[in-house]
């Protein structure tokens, strides 16, 4: 059962809503907030600390809750919030330090282009997702590689795209310049592009 | 930034173009690149793309199989062999 089905199931029962929820059901909503926080955040201890916060609080407001917006949706922003405000935190400051996985993407991705900074092959076109199930599998093939984005380059893109940070905040609190923001959302932005290129395109994905 | 940009500059064009607004000399750059550069173009569309999908992604929560397609996605360097 998805959470949608359960989500769906609660709000047509009369029955109470706070004990809806299986316990299967909130391990496989945390696993899933924690991959979120482990991408974003450095520190494991206020990842585990984050979730489970926005776990007690989808608990606890789960009986008011109001709107078709499903459990994973609902829960997902409620982390989003609280790890925005962790790191909005005034005297929050980290430094962000490059590890070899960040600097072999770089490679990978100055091998796209030859000696005079053109493409080393001719990038195709992708063909959009026609289908809903089409998309839904593409977004899935794209979760994995933001997956294995390196830890570095995948926070500083998931603070981009997922807590909405602009370039000067990200660099304010991790300790880098603009430039160096530039760089590495340009990376992971590439490393995407190259990953789907294989995993999606050229992987069965579309034939 | 050269009025003749090479692609792996445009590439960087177009990724800030997705964090903050490009100047006028950099859009008319990019502009004149993309009507001369298929490549760029569409790693243009696609740069874009994954932009509103991973957006998409975080707003709307999982691909429900996910899990699915972890086997398949073999690891990113094995792309260059």
């Amino acid at each position: 059962m998805t959470f949608q089905d359960a989500s769906a199931a609660k709000e047509s029962a009369a029955a109470p809503a706070a004990t809806a929820w299986s316990a299967t059901e909130l391990g496989a909503l945390r696993t899933r907030l924690m991959r979120h926080a482990r991408m974003v955040l450095a520190d494991p201890g206020v990842a585990e600390d984050l979730v489970q916060d926005t776990l007690l609080g989808v608990l606890e407001g789960a009986a008011q809750r109001r709107g078709d917006a499903s459990l994973v949706t609902w829960a997902t922003s409620i982390l989003k919030h609280k790890i925005a405000d962790w790191y909005r935190a005034p005297a929050r400051r980290l430094m962000v330090q490059m590890g070899p996985d960040d600097d072999e993407l770089a490679a990978e991705i100055d091998a796209d282009f030859d000696e005079r900074g053109h493409w080393s092959r001719p990038v195709p076109a992708w063909q959009q997702p026609e289908q809903h199930e089409e998309r839904r599998q593409m977004m899935g093939v794209l979760e994995d590689c933001m997956g294995r984005l390196p830890a570095q380059t995948g926070r500083v893109f998931f603070m981009r795209e997922w807590l909405g940070f602009d370039n000067s905040e990200i660099g304010l609190k991790l300790g880098l310049s603009g430039e160096n923001v530039r760089q590495i959302l340009h990376r992971a932005r590439m490393g995407l592009r190259g990953c789907m290129q294989h995993n999606w395109v050229g992987g069965g994905g579309r034939a | 930034m050269k009025l003749m940009p090479s692609c792996e500059e445009v590439s960087r064009l177009l990724s800030k173009a997705l964090d903050e607004p490009l100047g006028l000399l950099d859009r008319g750059i990019l502009q004149v690149h993309l009507s001369m550069c298929g490549s760029c173009r569409n790693v243009d569309a696609q740069l874009r793309e994954l932009h509103g999908m991973a957006q998409d992604l975080f707003a709307a929560g999982p691909a429900d199989d996910a899990h699915a397609h972890r086997a398949r996605a073999s690891h990113r360097s094995a792309r260059r062999e």
